[in-house]
């Protein structure tokens, strides 16, 4: 038998070889002793390998990892039950008032109700008033259009027609002086 | 076995005690996985951290009829390398290995020196804590898995979806490349 290579000897170590393999490797080891040397190199090597240090985690470590996934969430059965607890609690309040108040709270409650309608009251001629500017602004803004299209039909009536030269020249003019003026940022993207 | 099925399942349901007890049968062998990948013990926590909020948010795509750990497994190693993407880690692949100067012949000299014999076991130890973070990322995962998981070369084979023969053949090279480079030390 041939001297044993590396990869026949790891699987020898490891007890990777079929049994008939592995008889006749150690025959052959029995009888040559660099190959023993190799073994016991290996072996050494596969000791070495298989006890190296294993790295521990922190103790919280688990807890750590399930304070993440297990947030506490808000579900909706706790809204429910929130949203409850604030109704009781705004009714006691409203009862306790009752109680305290005793017979001055119907006083306040008419007086609150009177409050409350002359509050209603001015709020609705505040609405009326506006409304009145409101219709006052569109008949300006209607007013203004209508002269805006006198203007317009007056320009380009036949009978002014010269007008239209003189309004084309000025705009031309216009994109000219526009032009001159943004030429950096047009031409040069500064 | 039974017992990790039932732990999956009430951690479907929302258990947390159950999930504890995933995270606390996993946490060891995965922060020794993921810290030798990445070298450094903070990061690889933060990283757990992620993996097991995955595994947690994966679970119910988890097949009962495939093996609970190699599900894991896989799920870390995707996540290494997501992380090494995101941080453009260079990873290098097997055949740029084959370009990087090692060789098999290299690895295989005929009058070869005994590197173990050398040292002294703790000292050897040492010394192939710091060879590993030299080897090639690609060779490193499937030697952690082997011989600090010890996963069997069946399991290692399911996770990277590989033949048998190639992952019993990277595992030799990456022993024989982290006692060449443990020749070169010397």
């Amino acid at each position: 038998m041939k001297c044993l290579d590396p990869e026949t000897i790891y699987l020898f170590l490891e007890e990777g070889l079929p049994s008939s393999d592995a008889k006749d490797v150690q025959a052959h080891l029995d009888t040559c002793p660099r190959c023993q040397l190799l073994l016991e190199d290996r072996a050494h090597f596969l000791e070495a390998i298989k006890s190296l240090p294993r790295w521990q985690p922190p103790p919280d470590f688990t807890d750590q990892v399930l304070a993440k996934i297990f947030r506490p969430r808000l579900d909706s059965q706790r809204v429910i039950f929130s949203a409850l607890g604030l109704l009781v609690f705004f009714s006691l309040c409203f009862l306790t008032l009752v109680v305290l108040t005793g017979p001055y709270f119907l006083r306040t409650l008419s007086s609150f109700s009177h409050q409350l309608f002359v509050g209603g009251e001015a709020c609705l001629l505040f609405l009326v008033k506006a409304g009145k500017v409101i219709i006052i602004f569109s008949k300006l803004g209607l007013n203004f259009l209508q002269q805006g299209r006198e203007i317009l039909s007056l320009l380009f009536s036949w009978e002014r027609l010269g007008v239209i030269p003189m309004i084309l020249s000025s705009f031309f003019w216009l994109s000219i002086f526009a032009l001159w003026a943004f030429r950096r940022k047009l031409f040069l993207g500064a | 076995m039974n017992d990790e099925r039932e732990y999956i399942l009430k951690s479907l349901d929302g258990n947390q005690e159950a999930f504890a007890m995933i995270i606390q049968k996993y946490q060891t062998p995965l922060l020794n996985y993921v810290g030798r990948m990445v070298k450094d013990k903070e990061t690889a926590l933060d990283l757990l951290q992620e993996i097991f909020l995955k595994i947690f948010t994966s679970l119910r795509q988890y097949k009962p009829h495939y093996p609970f750990r190699t599900w894991i497994f896989k799920i870390a190693s995707n996540h290494v390398i997501d992380f090494w993407r995101k941080r453009r880690v260079e990873t290098y692949s097997l055949d740029d290995e084959e370009n990087h100067g090692f060789s098999l012949l290299q690895v295989l000299p005929l009058q070869e020196k005994s590197v173990a014999r050398k040292y002294e076991l703790h000292q050897l130890r040492k010394k192939i804590e710091q060879a590993l973070q030299k080897l090639p990322a690609s060779l490193r995962e499937l030697f952690i898995w082997r011989y600090i998981n010890e996963l069997s070369y069946e399991e290692i084979a399911e996770i990277k979806n590989l033949p048998l023969g190639t992952v019993k053949n990277r595992i030799f090279q990456a022993k024989e490349k982290l006692r060449l480079l443990l020749e070169k030390e010397e």
